[in-house]
């Protein structure tokens, strides 16, 4: 169980101009350039890190938003071990299209099951003054939805960034080690602390 | 040797006129010698061009990989750049020291190759993970001759009065007449023509001739990057630098210093010329590095879900098309090994070439032989030569309406359509 391989795939969705690029270069390269193209399909870096003392690489699949680069992003959704959905606090239609993202996730990178998957919401660009989407709405589309965590973030200036991908590795990491307590195993792993379960940041 | 004589001196006939037999014989036993050497490096850069087959790639990756240049050339230091697939060309760009970077860079759709060839890689074992490493070559300047031979075959040109109206000219018989049947040279003309369009376009020219001339040294230093992607690079080049420093000692040019960056993810490479400083710049070479990673890691995947060309079957036809307007040829019979058929296809091809250039009123002509048929059209702008593969062999005798060479300008009309010939 301690030798296996620790790389995380997590992948960036939603509407394009929401910030999933920024979010990205932000938390790997701790950059934020207010005039990124859109992205052309998809991206990513590995970043490494070390969650409750165990060290993982999280390669953070960055995609692009417009409808337009649909067929050219779909196939890279499957192998994902998180699914970040994005949106904009400034822009109501980004933050009603996070059902329609998470439909196109599941679809295409055929997940068994749905609703014990874990999805991230992030509202990105939190600097900026006029919101479109409160923090409540928010919070309450994640409970309705599966309860699913909620981080309130801004790439431009590091809100938030780094607890937000620190969470994902933490999920993923927590589901990996219930799938291997149900699968038989005489190996008992003494260095693994105990984990709560959910944790909202807000 | 003449693939090689042309793509140093342009023409044959026209070298001819301008030089002496004797200054002639003399290249000829260069390059004669040279090629007695064995394979070289000089000997790839002829193997390794080949015409895009874009029908295969969403063109939006061809953009991608355009931007990825442009974004690494918001650096000012970086002169120009090319990226590479498995030894294939994927976009390049150049832009001009005495220019803004941030001129447009738009994506090489005609001359340039995206294909694959399926190659053992040794770091494709590794599942998803980049290669993060970004290497700088050594410091060693280096320069390549054959963009610098361009230059004084050039000048050479115009300080005869009269004689040379201008270079453009000169090239267009190379690849009309010379160079069409050889794949080496005449992709790369192409590419010098499209970009002095570019170029031309784009304000603040005072120096043209210099510009092009940095165009040139560019794409010969793609080519030659281009020529053995299994070996080392830097390697290669400094074989490459001698190699220079041997064919161009002889011409009285400055030769100035540029550094190589290359940065590689799997198959794919990225290579940036960089004026020396970048290397002592305090942030230059992270900033471009910072600048393109995420996006070459995203296109090095995209590229490898490209299936290799073993897998995709051959078009039915062989076509070539002249563009003189870009000055680009466009063809896709290389990257395929050639056949009978394809050696028909060039004599045939040559033929009504040189029909065309004869008589100014002749605008379509079919040829055939009991087993095919090659139809050939052309306007002021353009050239272009087509035949169906696997056609019945019924035509023979006199031709009948039955005959399928009738049908071969619509089925050429319609099949160039998707290689962005538009034959109206």
């Amino acid at each position: 169980m301690a030798a296996k391989s620790s790389l995380l795939k997590v992948i960036l969705l939603g509407d394009g101009g929401v910030g999933k690029s920024s979010l990205m270069n932000r938390y790997v390269s701790d950059k934020f350039d207010a005039h990124l193209f859109h992205t052309i399909g998809v991206e990513f870096l590995n970043k490494e890190l070390e969650v409750d003392g165990r060290r993982v690489t999280l390669q953070i699949w960055d995609t692009a938003g417009q409808e337009r680069f649909r067929s050219l992003r779909t196939p890279f959704y499957r192998g994902s071990d998180c699914c970040l959905l994005t949106f904009g606090v400034d822009d109501a239609q980004s933050f009603l299209n996070l059902s329609h993202w998470r439909k196109e996730f599941a679809y295409y990178a055929d997940v068994k099951e749905p609703d014990s998957f874990p999805f991230i919401i992030l509202g990105n660009k939190v600097d900026v003054p006029e919101r479109q989407v409160s923090t409540e709405e928010a919070q309450r589309w994640c409970y309705e939805n599966g309860g699913h965590p909620y981080f309130e973030t801004s790439a431009k200036d590091a809100t938030n960034v780094a607890e937000a991908f620190e969470e994902a590795a933490r999920r993923v990491l927590a589901l990996e080690d219930r799938q291997t307590h149900i699968m038989p195993s005489d190996v008992v792993d003494l260095r693994r602390k105990p984990r709560s379960g959910s944790r909202c940041c807000l | 040797m003449i693939d090689l004589f042309c793509f140093y001196n342009g023409s044959v006939r026209r070298s001819y006129q301008l030089h002496t037999q004797e200054e002639l014989a003399v290249r000829w036993a260069r390059y004669l010698s040279h090629l007695q050497g064995g394979a070289t490096e000089l000997h790839h850069i002829f193997t390794c061009l080949r015409t895009i087959d874009y029908t295969h790639i969403d063109p939006l990756l061809l953009m991608k990989a355009a931007l990825i240049l442009q974004a690494c050339q918001r650096c000012p230091l970086v002169l120009a750049g090319c990226i590479l697939h498995r030894g294939r060309f994927v976009d390049n760009s150049a832009s001009c020291r005495s220019e803004s970077p941030e001129r447009p860079v738009k994506p090489r759709l005609l001359s340039r190759t995206l294909s694959d060839t399926p190659i053992n890689d040794p770091s494709s074992s590794q599942m998803l993970t980049s290669s993060p490493d970004s290497s700088l070559s050594d410091d060693a300047s280096f320069s390549l001759c054959p963009s610098l031979a361009s230059t004084s075959f050039r000048s050479s040109v115009a300080s005869q009065p009269g004689e040379g109206d201008d270079a453009a000219e000169s090239r267009d018989h190379a690849m009309a007449n010379e160079v069409l049947p050889f794949e080496g040279s005449a992709p790369g003309k192409g590419e010098d023509g499209e970009r002095e369009q570019v170029d031309d376009v784009s304000a603040g020219y005072q120096n043209h001739s210099s510009s092009e001339d940095e165009n040139l040294r560019d794409d010969e230093e793609k080519e030659e990057e281009g020529a053995g992607q299994e070996n080392d690079i830097r390697e290669r080049r400094s074989d490459g630098e001698e190699e220079c420093v041997r064919v161009c000692e002889e011409r009285d040019v400055v030769l100035e210093p540029m550094l190589l960056y290359e940065h590689r993810v799997r198959g794919l490479v990225l290579m940036l010329l960089v004026e020396p400083s970048f290397d002592t710049h305090p942030n230059a070479k992270q900033e471009v590095y910072h600048s393109s990673l995420a996006s070459l890691n995203g296109l090095e995947a995209h590229l490898r879900t490209i299936p290799p060309p073993s897998e995709i079957p051959a078009a039915p036809y062989t076509f070539t098309h002249y563009d003189r307007i870009q000055n680009t040829l466009t063809t896709n019979m290389s990257g395929r090994s050639t056949g009978l058929q394809d050696r028909l296809f060039v004599k045939a091809t040559a033929l009504l070439h040189s029909h065309f250039s004869h008589e100014d009123m002749l605008q379509e002509a079919i040829i055939r032989s009991a087993s095919c048929a090659l139809y050939a059209t052309r306007t002021p702008a353009q050239e272009t030569f087509f035949v169906q593969q696997g056609a019945p062999a019924r035509n023979s005798g006199i031709p009948n309406g039955q005959d399928s060479a009738f049908s071969l300008p619509s089925k050429a009309r319609h099949r160039l359509l998707k290689h962005g010939v538009n034959l109206l």
